[in-house]
């Protein structure tokens, strides 16, 4: 049994054709089905390799066009794992027996957790850092803004995804187990929690812009409002407006209709020179 | 009129595709389609101001699950183009780039749905076994997006500049005002949604530490990133060592 298994015929080219075509993952996203044809697109190279028969292609194809969705870079660990899967299916004799749940279930199980480590961590905090540096070069007026973002940004797009790609194809349907035994997902996810929530504290204090230009006048003495808000605390006010937000996003109020909001206050508070 | 719209519209296409299409480069992002529309347009300065306000808006948005965020991307190419080509201020153009998101967003779930019926062709071609078929739907769908960038972008420069110059004759005061004052504000829109996902009573007080070194002692973002990288380290290694405790 031990010598009938684990010929491997998926080559490092198939691979790198794999993540080439990765970066096509969320092309046809839709309502439905999400990533489904994106996940399907990238594997195609390693089907066509895999199932040279009309009716293996066909099982192949029906596994695949099913529901998937993830974060767009952590779909390439989960290609890796089903790579080594459907390279496993492809060879036992009896092609198809039940590897196809087995497969379904792996994607299905992974995509959740994944989804939720890239949101957290690629989107919700190394993205932010990274823009919020750029944007404080470009408002500056210096090119560098942009460039050095593309420049880091795409380093770890282009790395992360080749190198989970990788990974996953030589850890294959281990992933899922370390991944329980590890527990790292809670820990990747509250790590870059506690990293972009300080983060988001200094976005708050240093680019949300508002004060007053009241002045209160009691005889001869003349106060003005904004210097005293400033002795109490620097940046009161932008921390008094994000947490309203925030209060109103907690209690299920749509973006949209508190950026409305943002707007009407904003006139209102022009009329009446209460803000600037 | 018709050449300018037709450049502004190519770029505008371009980074659009990025975003779903092809890659996540990034070049989507409003600091860098700023940069590269003014650029294109012979003022990268103004490029570069408007890009790096409207980042501030939409930095804290991200795209989670199934839920479509305002579409920045368009927003920026074509409020960095108007105000390049009507003079609008620098300062008042971000503003032009909130309605256009909006607008653009709807575009967006006007493809996702659109690809639904991609989809269904893609089950009849996987009860064929045509893999082919599958991968010229692919091609498709992701052209969609680029013309979902390139479409507006066009109708918004050919039709829109004259526009603009006319309605900045009309507008008062109150109302330009307003709209400058809505700018320092929306940032905290997006910092609110990106603090409503992540934090919890457990992680809120990270906020608070991260607000006061920016406030009280003016640390940049640089300095941020390295306080919060080890506060991440020490946490989570805490965290850890206590779980042990307690399965013990």
């Amino acid at each position: 049994m031990a010598e009938a298994k684990e010929q491997r015929v998926i080559t490092e080219k198939d691979l790198k054709s794999v993540y080439w075509r990765s970066f096509f993952i969320m092309s046809s996203i839709n309502y439905e089905r999400f990533q489904n044809l994106g996940f399907l697109y990238s594997l195609a190279p390693v089907l066509r390799k895999l199932y040279t028969t009309k009716e293996n292609m066909r099982d192949a194809l029906q596994r695949h066009v099913k529901m998937f969705n993830t974060h767009p870079w952590m779909a390439n660990p989960i290609l890796g794992t089903v790579i080594a899967l459907e390279e496993e299916n492809a060879q036992q004799e009896d092609v198809q027996k039940d590897m196809s749940e087995t497969i379904n279930n792996i994607k299905v199980g992974l995509m959740g957790p994944f989804a939720g480590i890239g949101d957290s961590l690629f989107w919700g905090t190394i993205r932010p850092i990274l823009l919020g540096i750029g944007a404080s070069f470009a408002l500056q007026g210096s090119i560098i803004g942009p460039i050095l973002f593309l420049v880091i940004w795409n380093i770890l797009n282009f790395g992360f995804r080749y190198y989970s790609l990788m990974y996953g194809y030589k850890t294959g349907v281990n992933m899922l187990r370390d991944l329980k035994q590890t527990n790292i997902v809670q820990k990747i996810s509250e790590g870059a929690s506690v990293l972009g929530l300080i983060v988001l504290g200094v976005l708050v204090a240093s680019w949300v812009t508002i004060s007053t230009p009241i002045t209160i006048t009691t005889g001869e003495s003349s106060i003005k409002v904004q210097e005293v808000l400033d002795s109490i605390m620097p940046s009161m006010l932008p921390l008094v407006a994000t947490m309203i937000m925030v209060f109103f996003l907690r209690k299920g109020t749509r973006p949209n209709t508190i950026i409305l909001g943002i707007f009407i206050v904003s006139f209102i508070a022009s009329i009446f020179g209460v803000l600037q | 009129m018709f050449f300018q719209a037709l450049l502004v519209a190519l770029v505008a296409g371009i980074v659009e595709w990025d975003i779903y299409g092809w890659g996540q480069t990034m070049i989507s992002r409003p600091i860098v389609v700023g940069a590269i529309m003014g650029l294109v347009l012979g003022d990268l300065q103004t490029g570069l101001i408007i890009g790096g306000t409207v980042e501030l808006f939409y930095l804290g948005v991200i795209p989670v699950g199934a839920a479509i965020p305002p579409d920045a991307t368009s927003a920026t190419s074509i409020a960095t183009a108007l105000s390049i080509l009507s003079g609008i201020d620098p300062k008042v153009a971000p503003t032009i780039a909130i309605p256009v998101a909006m607008a653009a967003q709807t575009l967006q779930m006007f493809i996702w749905t659109v690809n639904i019926g991609i989809t269904h062709r893609a089950d009849k071609y996987a009860e064929e076994g045509n893999l082919s078929g599958i991968e010229r739907l692919q091609y498709f769908g992701s052209f969609l997006f680029f013309l979902q960038g390139f479409i507006p972008a066009f109708i918004a420069v050919l039709f829109g500049v004259d526009a603009v110059k006319t309605l900045l004759g009309i507008i008062p005061e109150w109302f330009m005002n307003g709209l400058k004052i809505a700018g320092g504000m929306l940032p905290a829109m997006g910092f609110a949604m990106l603090y409503t996902m992540m934090s919890s009573k457990k992680l809120a007080p990270f906020f608070y530490i991260g607000f006061a070194l920016a406030a009280f002692m003016n640390i940049n973002l640089v300095g941020a990133a390295v306080i919060g990288a080890a506060a991440a380290l020490l946490f989570t290694n805490y965290m850890e060592s206590q779980a042990d405790k307690i399965s013990m």
